[in-house]
């Protein structure tokens, strides 16, 4: 229970520290608002595939995917703020703490003779040069190995001993001269804090800064899984136009992938990206015979977002033939055909509206393939004639929009992707794996689980 | 959306995902936290540091605000419990039991009344880590002593002590600023 002296003493206290309202500075938002944008975060989401190429495929198809982004620490600017402030605080703490002992004779501090700057101490002069304590002249002094010590300056005891140095010699014996040391040093060990800048340092100790800073932005590997169904629904078409069946196809597509997501320098970030997809394609050529085709997509992606902080995460879509082969044939053929993707995107937000734009290049090398590889557009025959499918190598191009609504944890979104090959495997001849333009519309729901 | 935004709206846009009012919302309680962290704090880095950090947590768990409380109110707590998780990270505190008496000297109050806060703030900032702990938690932010036990890990004795001892400190140099001015 207070008593009346005790409430008395508390609640001025109190009236006073519920007045103040400090100055916060800009970069601890900047830190927090990064972090928010870069939280952990679950998603799953579930739309509706429309795919067009020329005017040959229709099919949609429902897509279940889930992925977990690895949140992402704090950004550069911060980890140079954050190192600068302390460097610059730990040098003041640290002459203060060198004072007290050159004046006051404080003996125990075993750490001053282990510190390699120990014993160098910043004349008065030099500290009132300029009003405050002249940074440069403090490492000029010290020496040019001082940049590996940083990180251990900052915790070594000289900084308690100099605060409980200067209390003690304050309370017990108050005076003028006294007080005003105490609030003379109390108020150099904040004044300098922001007064550091990058010409301040020298060039070795800025390499420093930014090594600090890079190892305090780098992130985790990040992981992301995705598995899933895609049911397609709908009438597919040879290339050259023939309808191969009229009626309703049912193509059951499973789908896997792994992405591997690392920042490999400041400014860059490589998704590499590893996509496996499975298809079961299962048609009418003919009254007379039912073609079942088994295919395997293999993607690499590779992707690359120039921009500091790298974009929170990225999404790509390919599909490419890997492997097919056909049952209920004499025969069956390989192909492997890769698809490497260079692709940028970019995330930002207008009011609640989540947008995503992206860009990039598409290159495709496949086999030759020979032997009984079925020729299909060959509707009508009760066989397949074989045919010769050529290696080669194509390229093409992508670009995608998407904006998404956010309603905190779920997002609707809507994803418009076009690709374009050129050159690419269209003489296949398997309506599925030889697109050579196409149009992705995709509607689904994101659904965020934070940490 | 504007300075006259009421809480109970900003929390529900934030939950949106609004980046405007995630800003608004700092900018409307960064000031008065970051007083909140410069006591609990051992520097102003560290200061800094925790408001980075606490407003991260704020925003994190927003969801769980009931809307029924003052916002205010509830920031602060995650603000003073995150803290306290760092002040036991870097704290050993000893058993304290030694029991003190505060005796209140009739001039304190009066200079108090005539310091600015940011002396205060000074003062309070050579406290040892575990006086400021405890004089922060129960003088200024209202804890018990149950609650502060419950929170640090020290006893409801050790609190008692530890305050006493912090009121004592703060006394003496408040009057040393009233013999300085005489002084002079």
């Amino acid at each position: 229970m207070k008593t009346t002296d005790e409430k008395r003493f508390d609640d001025s206290i109190r009236n006073k520290l519920n007045q103040k309202e400090e100055e916060v500075p800009a970069y601890v938002w900047q830190s927090v608002s990064e972090n928010l944008a870069k939280r952990k975060m679950f998603w799953l989401f579930s739309g509706l595939n429309s795919f067009f190429f020329h005017d040959l495929l229709l099919l949609a198809g429902l897509t279940l995917l889930g992925s977990y982004d690895v949140a992402v620490s704090g950004s550069v600017t911060d980890a140079i703020h954050k190192i600068k402030n302390a460097v610059v605080v730990a040098e003041v703490k640290e002459d203060v703490a060198l004072q007290h002992s050159d004046h006051h004779n404080v003996a125990d501090r075993p750490e001053k003779k282990d510190n390699a700057f120990a014993g160098e101490n910043i004349s008065a002069k030099e500290k009132e040069e300029n009003g405050s304590i002249n940074v440069t002249a403090i490492n000029k002094k010290k020496g040019n190995n001082k940049s590996n010590n940083k990180t251990q300056r900052l915790t070594h005891a000289p900084v308690q001993q100099a605060e409980e140095a200067m209390l003690a010699q304050f309370i017990p014996a108050a005076d003028d001269a006294k007080y005003n040391d105490m609030q003379r040093e109390l108020s150099k060990m904040e004044a300098p804090r922001y007064s550091l800048t990058e010409g301040d340092l020298t060039e070795e100790e800025m390499k420093t800064v930014e090594v600090l800073a890079a190892g305090e932005m780098s992130r985790p590997l990040s992981v992301r899984i995705a598995a899933g169904i895609i049911y397609f629904d709908g009438n597919i078409s040879s290339d050259n136009g023939t309808t191969v069946k009229d009626e309703s196809e049912k193509i059951n597509r499973t789908a896997f992938s792994i992405l591997l997501d690392y920042p490999v320098a400041r400014k860059w970030n490589v998704l590499f990206g590893i996509n496996q997809n499975v298809s079961v394609l299962k048609w009418n050529i003919s009254d007379q015979h039912t073609e079942e085709v088994t295919v395997v997509d293999s993607m690499i992606g590779y992707i690359i977002s120039p921009f500091d902080p790298p974009v929170p995460y990225t999404i790509y879509d390919t599909n490419t033939v890997a492997v097919t082969s056909v049952k209920d044939y004499p025969s069956t053929f390989t192909l492997t055909s890769i698809d490497l993707i260079l692709q940028a995107e970019r995330a930002f937000q207008l009011s609640v509206i989540n947008c995503r734009l992206s860009g990039g290049l598409l290159f495709n090398v496949s086999n030759k393939a020979e032997g009984n590889v079925p020729d299909l557009s060959d509707a009508d025959a009760d066989q397949p004639a074989s045919k010769v499918i050529k290696s080669s190598a194509g390229f093409g191009f992508a670009a995608g929009a998407e904006a998404g609504y956010c309603t905190g944890r779920i997002e609707p979104f809507v994803r418009v992707q076009y690709e374009k090959y050129f050159d690419s495997v269209t003489e296949m001849n398997y309506p599925v794996q030889s697109i050579p333009e196409r149009i992705k519309i995709m509607a689904g729901l994101r659904i965020r689980f934070t940490k | 959306m504007d300075k006259n935004t009421s809480d109970n709206e900003l929390v529900r846009l934030c939950l949106a995902n609004d980046k405007e009012a995630q800003y608004l919302l700092y900018k409307r309680y960064a000031g008065r936290m970051m007083t909140v962290c410069l006591r609990y704090a051992a520097s102003r880095a560290d200061a800094e540091d925790l408001l980075q950090e606490g407003f991260i947590k704020v925003f994190a768990m927003l969801k769980q605000f009931a809307g029924t409380g003052s916002l205010e109110g509830w920031i602060r707590s995650i603000i003073i419990h995150m803290a306290i998780r760092k002040w036991k990270q870097r704290t050993k505190m000893p058993a304290d039991d030694i029991e003190e008496h505060f005796e209140l000297h009739d001039q304190s109050i009066s200079i108090i009344d005539q310091l600015s806060a940011d002396e205060l703030m000074k003062m309070i900032a050579v406290l040892p880590d575990g006086y400021r702990m405890v004089f922060n938690m129960y003088a200024v932010d209202g804890y018990s002593h149950a609650e502060i036990a419950t929170a640090t890990g020290i006893k409801e004795s050790t609190s008692r002590s530890q305050l006493v001892k912090a009121r004592l400190m703060l006394q003496k140099m408040i009057l040393a600023v009233e013999e300085t001015v005489k002084q002079k």
